[in-house]
């Protein structure tokens, strides 16, 4: 384990990036009988979040084994759009939600700028690789995401998923008619523009050639796992990730993926604190919780098969395990991970070109 | 009175608008899971296939969740503020939303909530579907509170993604 102080050195570095709030006092944060013992008084403690609906129930379930007495409200908002509806209630001085997930990361930085979560230090912080640590000492990326090309086996050959490696290989006319796209509103679909647009040989030129592949362009990642599913566009291209297509192929759906090169790969959402929560022990209890190796193993489940920022945590993923052991499977030569500045400086500015090259 | 307009002709949707066209509120059943589907998806989110049935359902529910728009923010609901949007779950388990009128088909949601509401004031109000016609051919379903203020039983068939 790293020295205290080296920790505390980086996370206030950390902090004043994450500017807004840097004066506050970090709060050291652990899972004591305390802690349990206040937030089971509480009782309940409510999660606004940006996963999929199946992926937090299961993830909850978990938590819930571990602590019985504490009722958790699921509040579903994926993407900007829970970082936007947040913004308004504390406009409006409404403070209801306990805990917050959120994955888009340019709506992430301005709750952080209006002073929304509290600054916490959880004990295991040595423990956390440094992506996780990218917004904190605000919010927490207990989880790793890499973008993948999702298609389905019956409608796609294997000759023809080989060309979806090269991120230029989706402008093959045999692709024509049979992608689909989504808007770039959470973080899973803003990671992988952010390396085409830091990627000279695409940008915006590249989005322009992509339109005229004649995708379909859906508002949610979900519609496009259906497409997907169905064979109704066999690619979904720069919307789906690693951890929830594995769910998908757990449950007996059509789908395999590759990793375009190099594969792109961040802190999947960012978890924190309100200040304003309604239930201050138990929300920190859950933080406490998600953060530790019982909720980096919990993530790991069927449900969610998600790779965990927690360093030496054993990858436990059953699915995966399976699938690494599938003749079509092959690993990411190369990773590439998103500068967050630049994704918080350039995000609105990158879906707008995305808007007027794609749509 | 003015209303955005549904996008119809998107996949699969047909027999839903034709049904609405009729005065009968149909929706997809998946043949396997038998659970009934909103809004129309390709694949049964239950068990991954891709076989359906349309069937007639009773149009009868309550409301789950609703919100009061007092701002307008769509100019196709201008003249309508201030009215009330709502997630109404079936009977047959489904989650369908819409306008919530009152038993006397007013949208307005001071008439429909009165002075001083509580703020869950229409959870699990029971309510029955009619179809609004909203000129150009298409009616769509909207929602109304009963005179009889006993909810009815909550679904179990239904999924909604």
């Amino acid at each position: 384990m790293k020295p205290t102080l080296t920790l505390a050195t980086a996370l206030l570095t950390l902090a004043s990036f994450a500017s807004g709030a840097a004066s506050q006092s970090l709060e050291k944060l652990a899972i004591t009988p305390q802690l349990v013992a206040a937030a089971e008084k509480e009782g309940e403690v409510t999660l606004q979040y940006s996963s999929p609906l199946v992926t937090m129930q299961g993830l909850i379930g978990e938590f819930t084994k571990a602590y019985p007495k504490i009722r958790v409200n699921l509040d579903r908002k994926a993407g900007a759009s829970g970082a936007n509806a947040l913004m308004q209630e504390m406009a409006a001085g409404v403070a209801r939600v306990d805990v917050f997930q959120g994955s888009d990361n340019a709506p992430n930085k301005a709750l952080i700028d209006k002073g929304a979560f509290v600054a916490i230090e959880p004990s295991n912080v040595a423990d956390l690789d440094k992506v996780a640590l990218s917004l904190a000492p605000y919010l927490y990326f207990p989880d790793l995401n890499r973008t993948v090309i999702a298609y389905n086996p019956k409608f796609v050959t294997a000759e023809e998923a080989a060309k979806l490696k090269d991120w230029r290989g989706i402008l093959d006319p045999v692709f024509k008619g049979r992608i689909s796209l989504v808007e770039p509103t959470f973080g899973v679909t803003m990671a992988p523009l952010l390396y085409v647009m830091n990627t000279k040989h695409l940008g915006a030129e590249f989005l322009g050639k992509l339109k005229a592949q004649a995708p379909n362009i859906y508002v949610n990642t979900a519609q496009a796992r259906q497409a997907l599913i169905s064979g109704q566009k066999p690619i979904s291209w720069g919307a789906q990730w690693e951890a929830v297509i594995l769910t998908q192929i757990g449950r007996g759906a059509p789908v395999r993926f590759v990793y375009p090169e190099p594969a792109v790969e961040w802190g999947g959402t960012a978890w924190g604190v309100l200040k304003t929560a309604p239930h201050p022990n138990a929300a920190r209890l859950l933080l406490a919780w998600k953060l530790s190796r019982e909720g980096g193993q919990a993530e790991q489940g069927a449900y969610s098969n998600m790779r965990s920022n927690i360093t030496g945590l054993p990858d436990g993923r059953v699915v995966f395990g399976k699938v690494k052991a599938e003749t079509w499977y092959a690993e990411p030569k190369g990773t590439w991970r998103p500068d967050l500045q630049d994704w918080i400086a350039n995000g609105t500015r990158y879906q707008e070109i995305w808007a007027k090259s794609v749509r | 009175m003015l209303r955005p307009r549904p996008f119809v002709g998107g996949h699969d949707d047909a027999p839903f608008w034709e049904g609405c066209r009729l005065g009968v509120l149909r929706l997809q059943r998946c043949r396997k899971s038998g659970i009934y589907l909103w809004p129309i998806l390709p694949v049964c989110p239950d068990d991954l296939t891709t076989n359906f049935d349309w069937v007639e359902v009773s149009g009868r529910g309550r409301v789950s969740s609703y919100v009061v728009y007092r701002r307008l923010y769509d100019k196709e609901f201008a003249g309508a503020l201030p009215y009330i949007s709502a997630s109404v779950e079936l009977v047959e388990g489904a989650r369908m939303t819409g306008n919530i009128f009152s038993a006397d088909g007013d949208m307005n949601a001071d008439i429909i909530l009165g002075p001083e509401p509580k703020v869950d004031a229409l959870i699990g109000r029971a309510v029955e579907m009619f179809f609004e016609d909203i000129g150009g051919g298409l009616r769509i379903p909207q929602w109304k509170l009963t005179r009889d203020t006993t909810s009815p039983a909550p679904g179990k068939g239904g999924k909604t993604t």
